[in-house]
């Protein structure tokens, strides 16, 4: 396998900064959340967002489409929502003189895929969405559709309000790469956003990565270095998260899957080409297994009863499993 | 700094910590058996000095085998444990927070990180290295340092307190050449047969007991052969007195020979040589010794005297200013009066009563006949209080049970078992 050099990383990265210089423009005070989103997409993962309304989620979105330069389509979930409006459907057509199904893509078909609300739609819809985020094509009437690559799923959904709501079962959270808080603005982020906004007027985003850039980027992530010692953290870690495998997980009634350690890989393989460096480190898995394994991880009720919330048990966990199974003596202390 | 140079400080800066890491799990793993040796070595120590074997050279090298024989053991439970080079790499990135930039570089996916940042990442507990140490050293060290009496000390020391009473009077008549050697052998050989039983019989009932009998009996033979040196002298101030009668001489030359005759004949015999002086005295007659000067009559007699007192001087007790040491064991005043409760004053024990068989014949051996009020010979006289282990009074010991408790036909048996 061919490693991505010193100057690929670094080409990466400049373009990288600036997609998140452009993203700030459009959102501000999230500086988190956006290195977040872009870590997502540079890992080709698909990202649900959950926050209160109002709080800039599908701006974001919006925005990251505009400055990738990249076709978006924004799906409003609806409990009356059939699988084939997001599909698509094959239409009744008249063609050299036959009349012949012709299939009219839906708007699935697209690179950024804007799912709002996505917990409003019935189970049906959403196991609609299944085949197309992980197999990135949709079948209709048995005939199989590609869709266009890239292709991000990029899915909001509210905390509140839950009534009349379908929870995404735990087999399609686990088809998404991120699950990010957005957490409400700070008060000088407010005051920039009142300063610099007006209601009902987008802002202006100009397109800074073309279509080819992000695949080459994308190129880029993936040949990055992953050391054996990396991937050994990732297993045990991602085993940890399974009830009885560590002290912090004792309130855990199912763990992380497979999925979620391939994805702890490819995340930070993007967080390393982020932070300019040809290799995945510790660190990097350690900063982004929050938002890979929070909606993987279930809890039981007696966890729930006692207060904990799967960050809280993931942060737990996180301080629990060491860098290294070896240890070290009683006879030596860390050097502070 | 070029790339080499950060490699090869790199390296040497995980082989370091490597050493480091490795030794200090070792120590871990040596410390509690390091311990348990040091303490086995301490009991083996005490052992030998308490057996009086001596230490060799060839103790030292067994003790040196086993320390690496621990070692070695310890090395080998720390293998699960041991850290690689390639550990050692990934600890120190980690602890450095140098983004497995190490492992990248090691594996040739990357350059080797400034050799600037480079620090210790592990430092030593001295607390954890020197209490196992010290305690170990300590534990080998009191092995020497614990006072150990020697086995055979130990039961010199311990032994019946008539014993070493006995040796010593029986030595000193010796080497003041008041008795004869025999004699002394005699009691020597007895003493070593009472030795021969095991230690923990040495204050065993008959122990004691055979030990008083040979201390009776030793003393009997001293009193005799004091009386009969008295006697002797006696017999020879008359015989060479000029203002007595031939007849009166010659009266106290025969009582003289009688005296000697005994002499022989007993089991305690004086000095030879005094013996053949007081034979050549007697044989000479009444008449013969008047010729003797009468300076070396007035020496012989003054001898005999001196001899006699020996004896006494030797069943003197020596008096301990703490009353400790005198007396052998005896069997205490007795039973409490009210051992057994406070009597019914419903029982007419004020005078004989007489007691109706039940059985309408002649009453069988063993019946009940008369109840008898009979008053326990309790010591009444007040006592002070008496220091723990401290022998109340001078008793007799066995003695007591001889005299009071055996029948004459155990007396004798008794009597020809000891003699």
């Amino acid at each position: 396998m061919e490693y991505a050099n010193e100057t690929q990383v670094a080409e990466a990265r400049s373009q990288i900064a600036r997609l998140s210089e452009a993203l700030n423009l459009v959102l501000f005070g999230q500086e988190e959340l956006i290195e977040l989103v872009i870590n997502g997409i540079l890992a080709r993962g698909h990202i649900l967002l959950e926050g209160l309304p109002g709080l800039g989620k599908t701006e974001l979105v919006k925005g990251l489409a505009k400055t990738l330069v990249l076709e978006t389509k924004r799906i409003q979930f609806t409990p009356d929502l059939l699988p084939g409006d997001i599909t698509g459907n094959p239409l009744l057509q008249e063609k050299d003189g036959r009349r012949e199904f012709v299939f009219q893509p839906g708007p699935l078909f697209a690179n950024i895929v804007l799912a709002d609300e996505i917990n409003r739609a019935s189970p049906k819809t959403q196991s609609a969405l299944l085949e197309a985020m992980q197999e990135h094509h949709v079948t209709v009437l048995g005939e199989t559709h590609p869709l266009p690559a890239p292709f991000f799923v990029l899915a909001t959904q509210n905390p509140i309000e839950l009534e009349g709501t379908y929870p995404l079962p735990e087999a399609q959270l686990d088809r998404f790469l991120f699950k990010l808080d957005v957490r409400k603005n700070s008060v000088a982020a407010l005051e920039k956003i009142v300063t610099h906004r007006e209601l009902g007027v987008e802002p202006q985003v100009n397109a800074v990565l073309g279509k080819s850039h992000l695949e080459s980027v994308i190129k880029t992530v993936r040949s990055v270095y992953l050391p054996e010692v990396v991937a050994n953290y990732i297993a045990r870690l991602v085993d940890a998260t399974h009830a009885g495998e560590a002290e912090a997980t004792k309130g855990v009634k199912f763990g992380a899957s497979p999925r979620a350690a391939l994805s702890l890989a490819s995340a930070a393989k993007a967080r390393a080409v982020m932070n300019g460096r040809g290799n995945a480190s510790f660190e990097d898995v350690k900063t982004i297994a929050l938002p890979v394994l929070r909606h993987r991880v279930v809890l039981d009720y007696s966890a729930k009863i006692d207060g904990a919330t799967t960050d809280t048990v993931i942060a737990a966990l996180l301080d629990e499993v060491p860098f290294q199974t070896t240890a070290t003596p009683r006879t030596l202390k860390p050097q502070a | 700094m070029p790339d080499d140079s950060s490699q090869k400080a790199w390296m040497i800066s995980a082989s370091r910590l490597r050493r480091r890491v490795n030794l200090g799990w070792w120590y871990q793993e040596i410390s509690l058996p390091l311990i348990a040796l040091a303490a086995l070595t301490c009991l083996t120590v005490l052992g030998f000095r308490y057996f009086e074997v001596p230490l060799l050279v060839v103790h030292g090298a067994i003790l040196g085998l086993a320390v690496i024989a621990v070692g070695v053991f310890s090395w080998q439970r720390m293998v699960g444990r041991r850290l690689t080079h390639k550990d050692a790499l990934v600890r120190l990135e980690a602890d450095l927070g140098l983004h497995n930039a190490l492992t990248s570089a090691a594996a040739g996916r990357g350059a080797w990180p400034d050799s600037a940042i480079m620090r210790p990442v592990v430092k030593w507990r001295f607390r954890q290295l020197a209490y196992p140490l010290i305690a170990a050293l300590a534990f080998f060290s009191l092995g020497f340092l614990i006072p150990v009496v020697p086995a055979s000390e130990a039961a010199v020391e311990n032994q019946p307190y008539t014993w070493t009473r006995l040796e010593e009077e029986v030595a000193r008549l010796v080497e003041e050449e008041v008795i004869d050697e025999d004699y002394a052998e005699e009691i020597k050989k007895r003493l070593e047969d009472l030795r021969k039983q095991k230690a923990e019989d040495w204050f065993s009932a008959s122990s004691l007991e055979a030990t008083d009998s040979l201390s009776q009996a030793h003393n009997r033979e001293a009193d005799r052969l004091e009386r009969a040196l008295l006697r002797v002298e006696k017999s020879l101030k008359k015989a060479t007195d000029p203002q007595a009668s031939r007849e009166q001489r010659e009266q106290a030359r025969q009582q003289m020979q009688e005296a000697l005759e005994g002499m022989r004949n007993g089991q305690m015999k004086p000095n030879e040589e005094l013996l053949k002086k007081l034979a050549a005295a007697a044989k000479n007659g009444g008449e013969g010794l008047l010729g003797v000067p009468n300076p070396d009559l007035e020496k012989l007699r003054e001898r005999l005297r001196e001899m006699a007192g020996k004896f006494q001087k030797g069943r003197r007790r020596e008096a301990d200013p703490n009353g400790l040491g005198q007396g052998e064991p005896n069997r205490g005043p007795g039973t409490s009066s009210n051992l057994f409760g406070e009597t019914s004053p419903d029982l007419p024990l004020e005078k004989f009563e007489r007691l109706d068989s039940e059985k309408d014949e002649e009453p069988d051996p063993g019946d009940l006949l008369t109840l008898e009020e009979i008053e326990h010979e309790v010591d009444q006289s007040p006592k002070n209080p008496i220091t723990s282990g401290t022998a109340e009074n001078e008793g007799l010991g066995g003695d007591r049970v001889w005299k009071d408790s055996l029948d004459p036909d155990e007396q004798k048996s008794l009597k020809s078992f000891f003699d």
